[in-house]
């Protein structure tokens, strides 16, 4: 029996990228373009209420007086919007499922190919789902449970109708509308996310995550995530993230806003893993995401925890805003680039209260012609007495085409504050290496072992699920990097 | 089983071994001495695999293979062991981690199924014993934060874990004092067997006094310049190496 | 803008065709605006304040460049009346910062060098490239206590050969605006930098120290280190900018910058960054913003110094750390002196 030349590919192919299958199902797609119009549709096909299409069409106003912004390490041919289509959903969604039994059986294997079966028996117990394919959140799980507890946890489509009274309150109240030009383009286009309300002094029972895949081709995902944790709850939310393997650029500009009030805290993590592109830089996903937190309250915290491998560009600044006193702020982050992915990650802690404290954690791996930018920015306002921030940024250098580059802003205006930054920037010790190969190790596993090593900081952040499937990207990413 | 003929080394453009022949046949040990700077790590790493030194000339072969021919990682999985003179801390990646792969790698090699993971923890905490070290320092990273003794009897648990067929033991003694130079020799000892050849490279013979060698070489200038039983490495002791010089 | 640059240039006895040049080229550039990222926490603009007669161009002419790179450097050039060229192959040399100048200057041997500020002017720019020929060793000290209303712009570009050495310390304790700008090129293997500054502006004095150290060939090292002591409702800037090329492979390089600051209304900014594009390279920085180690006041003021003396004296030994690095003995004490002078009572 012999293996033909495509089935070794394949097998290649699979390797490298295991989630570049299509689903082949009908789509209902809105041609490309970009205009009051499109708005309008998406609007209409959520059956919006009118105070949300005049948001969008404000906010869509204030995009078209902003360009693309020019300051990130990154380099890409421009996207161009009007070849996008904003609006793409599987025909079998029409009507909108009532239940997983309505889901098209297509949509259910595309999940359990991917490893996230959404049948509730087959689940991990513990966690809940929402799903978003291209435009429309096509399930979620647990629903009924969390109802139980007061969590409101579903798509923010759906929430718009079910909850305006939240929605109103708190769309945009973190990242405004004109915060940034990708912003803005979310604010007017958005399609579907998802939406979660922990009542006060709540613990969630539950994880909560979210799986993100972009299907269609030409297909843009603008997806909007709202959290809001009310006095003294708790949530932990996770995110992943795939699409198809396809030769065109596409488009994901997310906006993610999260409040926490009083003693609440939110954690959330993300693994994202969209279509990085060929090993010559063809294809790809352009993950261009406002994430920001608001710790509104006094001894708030939210958490973010992240582990990039996907995307060509990648463009991601998960933030905190430490309004209320002795808040606290972490950012936890793996990034990793190889043949030319291109990412420029890093955070803002924003201390605005008395005694806020603030943590991060960066850890940059660079291979191929891959290029890594840390751009972080610590501001410690007149206001915030005895604010705190530790900043640990690492990179790591493999192959000598690549590139790691450290942009720590840091911005004092209290005598009382407290900030230390250390970066280091080093290729991958040939100590260590020779010394694992000398244990009969080999250069592929030695290399996989010591850079998870060296993300470890990171990955204990992680719940457990995640870290492995975290730990297995990374070393999947980092295939055939040396030697 | 070790035939190292005329191997001539160098590093940044400086030649170190100058034309080395020595034979170990399984169930010797062999003592390489000599003055700091001789050529002592060159030739444990010449032997290991490390890239840094370019093979000028001569020839080596294990187990009548091309020993220069293979990559670091299969002369381990061959059976070859170099106990570190400086052993090397990888933070993050657990002790019991870097174990567990390293065991893994040679099984497959050799077309063995992978440890069960119970077997391995058996072993390991027998021989954790045996080198009187905390089980819990395993949890640590990989020689991470370890003082000088710990990282060396840290090697000596995986050359017992290992079992490997030639043991490479690179200026073990130093660092070490006496009651963990015990330890670490009795950890050698347990070791020597009618299959297995042990190559101790060394500055003192302290080591020497409990680990007998069968044959003593004295390396200097990149070559060796004289060979014979274990009285030589007392004459040496005795006399120093500038003894040599005027012979 | 600039109105007052070129009245106080047409006012001069003679306005060369040269200097026309240079002014035209100065109008056409430019300054640099808030929206350059380098000049981010500065603004130029302050420059309006100036009058013609205090913009005092040197009255000399020199040497003229056939064509400009930016509105600073064709400022400067009008100014300075274009550029002198000194040789120095040993011993020591001081230049006058105060005044406008635009030196090129060849350095080969062991030289000290001292850009000291004696002119008591209102505004100036001193423009120098410093070319280390190889194995050439410069002790370079630039050193300034100007008035509260003085504007000061300084640009250093310091190009080494194989293995020239540089160690330079600047301390800046005065001046109403102050942008030193440092390019250090080490061009060749085996090149070296050491680039120490202190800075410690009060009142509503700012101060902005912008560096870059471009590793552009194998084996070379550079260390910088900046310190702030910052009162008052004074800013203090600090980018450090460490750029490591392609084919610089094994350098060794370090940044760290400190930062005390010793009233509410102080402001710093500071970003050490790293551009790296080999694999072959050990690069670390660090920033820290704290206050003084209050054991350690507490320590003193048992040994019976009062707290002002305790925290004086830690202050103290926080720029010390910068200040021994001055190698001329009477300029390091004059250093100390005005630095205490700056303290806080």
């Amino acid at each position: 029996m012999s293996v033909t030349s495509t089935e070794i590919q394949d097998i290649v192919r699979k390797s490298e990228y295991s989630a570049g299958f299509i689903t082949d199902v009908q789509s209902d797609t809105v041609p490309p373009g970009l205009s009051e119009d499109t708005i309008r549709f998406i609007s209409a096909k959520k059956g919006e209420p009118q105070w949300l299409l005049d948001w969008r069409l404000k906010a869509y106003a204030r995009f078209l007086k902003m360009t693309e912004p020019k300051w990130a390490h990154v380099h890409y041919a421009p996207t161009d919007l009007q070849s996008i289509s904003y609006y793409s959903q599987p025909k079998s969604m029409k009507d909108g499922p009532k239940s997983l039994d309505e889901v098209d059986p297509k949509l259910l294997e595309t999940y359990k190919k991917l490893g996230i079966p959404l049948r509730e028996q087959e689940m991990l117990a513990g966690v809940a789902v929402d799903v978003v394919f291209d435009s429309v959140s096509v399930a979620t799980t647990f629903r009924e449970k969390l109802k139980e507890s007061g969590v409101i946890f579903c798509p923010i489509s759906e929430a718009v109708r079910e909850h305006p009274e939240l929605i109103q309150k708190y769309l945009g109240s973190v990242v405004p509308q004109g915060d940034n030009y990708y912003a803005a383009l979310n604010s007017a286009v958005f399609t579907d996310g998802s939406f979660v309300y922990i009542p006060k002094g709540v613990r969630c029972p539950m994880e909560l995550s979210t799986y993100f895949r972009i299907n269609e081709r030409n297909t843009g995902q603008f997806e909007r995530t709202l959290i809001i944790a009310e006095e003294g709850s708790h949530v932990s939310y996770l995110e992943g993230c795939t699409a198809p393997q396809r030769d065109e650029n596409q488009l994901h500009a997310a906006v993610v806003e999260l409040v926490a009030m009083d003693d609440a805290q939110i954690k959330y993590s993300t693994v994202q893993n969209w279509y990085p592109g060929d090993e010559n830089g063809k294809g790809g996903i352009y993950n261009f995401v406002t994430k920001r937190g608001d710790c509104r309250g006094k001894r708030s915290k939210i958490s973010w925890t992240q582990v990039e491998t996907g995307s060509a560009i990648t463009w991601k600044y998960p933030s905190c805003i430490l309004r209320g006193d002795d808040s606290v702020g972490e950012f936890y982050s793996v990034a990793v680039t190889h043949h030319r992915q291109q990412a420029d990650t890093g955070t803002k802690m924003i201390h605005i209260g008395k005694n806020t404290k603030s943590t991060i954690v960066s850890k940059g791996i660079a291979a191929g012609h891959g290029q890594q930018s840390y751009r972080g920015l610590v501001r410690i306002q007149q206001s915030a007495e005895g604010a705190r921030n530790y900043t640990q940024c690492d990179s790591l250098l493999i192959g000598d085409t690549c590139g790691a580059h450290t942009f720590p802003y840091t911005e004092v205006r209290n005598p009382t504050a407290h900030l230390e930054h250390e970066a280091t920037t080093s290729k991958i010790g040939e100590d260590q290496l020779f010394y694992c190969l000398s244990r009969g190790i080999n250069a592929e596993d030695a290399v996989s072992m010591i850079v998870n090593g060296f993300c470890k900081q990171v990955f204990k952040e992680l719940p457990m699920e995640f870290a492995v499937e975290a730990q297995k990207l990374l070393s999947v990413t980092l295939e055939g990097a040396v030697g | 089983m070790l035939e190292i003929k005329n191997l001539h080394a160098r590093v940044e453009g400086k030649d170190i071994l100058k034309g080395i022949n020595l034979t170990i046949k399984a169930g010797e040990v062999h003592a390489i001495m000599g003055p700091n700077g001789s050529g002592k790590s060159t030739l444990s790493n010449v032997l290991a695999g490390r890239e840094d030194y370019t093979i000028t000339e001569g020839s080596v072969t294990f187990g009548g293979k091309d020993l220069l021919e293979l990559p670091a990682e299969i002369r381990a999985c061959e059976g070859i062991f170099l106990s570190f003179q400086y052993p090397v801390e990888i933070p993050g990646v657990s002790n019991m981690v870097f174990l567990k792969a390293a065991i893994n790698a040679k099984r497959k090699h050799l077309g063995q199924p992978e440890i069960e993971a119970v077997d391995f923890l058996a072993w390991v905490k027998d021989r954790v014993k045996k080198m009187s070290m905390d089980i819990k320092m395993l949890q640590r990273g990989v020689n991470e934060g370890f003082s000088g003794g710990e990282k060396k009897r840290n090697e000596i648990l995986q050359m017992l874990l290992l079992e490997p067929k030639l043991m490479i033991l690179d200026e073990t003694d130093s660092g070490l004092d006496i009651d963990a130079l015990k330890i670490v020799a009795e950890g050698i000892n347990t070791m020597r067997s009618p299959e297995r050849a042990t190559l101790l490279v060394t500055h003192y013979q302290r080591l020497l006094d409990y680990v007998k060698p069968d044959f003593v070489h004295v390396l200097a200038g990149g070559r060796i310049i004289k060979s014979g039983g274990p009285e030589l490495a007392l004459e040496l002791e005795a006399k120093g190496y500038n003894w040599l010089d005027a012979a | 803008m600039l109105s007052n640059v070129t009245a106080a240039l047409e006012a001069l006895p003679s306005l060369s065709t040269q200097r026309r040049i240079a002014l035209d080229a100065l109008l056409q550039f430019g300054l640099p605006g808030k929206k350059e990222e380098d000049w981010r926490y500065s603004n130029l603009s302050i420059l309006d304040e100036l009058t013609a007669s205090e913009i005092a161009p040197s009255l000399q002419n020199y040497e003229f460049p056939s064509a400009y790179d930016s509105g600073l450097d064709a400022l400067n050039t009008a100014l300075a009346g274009g550029t002198q060229t000194k040789i120095l192959d040993g011993g020591s040399t001081e230049l006058d910062t105060g005044l406008h100048q635009r030196l090129h200057i060849k350095v080969s041997g062991e030289v000290e060098l001292s850009l000291i500020d004696k002119t008591p002017s209102r505004f100036s720019t001193f423009f120098a490239v410093i070319e280390l020929a190889p194995n050439a060793r410069l002790r370079l000290s630039r050193t300034q206590h100007a008035d509260s209303q003085a504007q000061r712009i300084t640009h250093l570009t310091i190009n080494a050969a194989r293995d020239a050495r540089v160690e330079a310390v600047t301390a800046d304790l005065g001046g109403r605006f102050v942008r030193n700008d440092v390019f250090v090129n080490l061009n060749e293997a085996g090149a070296s930098v050491q680039l120490c500054g202190l800075y410690a502006p009060t009142g509503s004095e700012h101060v902005d120290n912008h560096t870059w150290i471009h590793h552009r060939a194998p084996h070379c090292q550079s260390y910088e280190s900046y310190r702030g002591v910052v009162s008052g409702s004074a800013r203090a800037v600090f980018n450090g900018k460490v750029f490591v090329h392609e084919k610089a492979i094994k350098t060794d390089s370090e940044t760290r910058v400190a930062n005390l600051l010793l009233s509410k209304t102080a402001e710093v900014y500071a970003k050490p960054e790293l551009e790296i594009y080999n694999d072959d390279v050990k690069c670390a920085h660090g920033a820290t913003f704290g206050q003084l180690d209050e054991d350690a006041v507490y320590y003193l003021r048992a040994r019976g110094l009062s707290a002002d003396m305790a925290r004086a004296l830690l202050t103290q030994a926080f720029a010390q750390e910068i200040i021994d690095r001055i190698s001329n003995d009477d300029l390091r004490e004059q250093v100390t002196a005005r630095f205490l002078e700056r303290l806080p009572r």
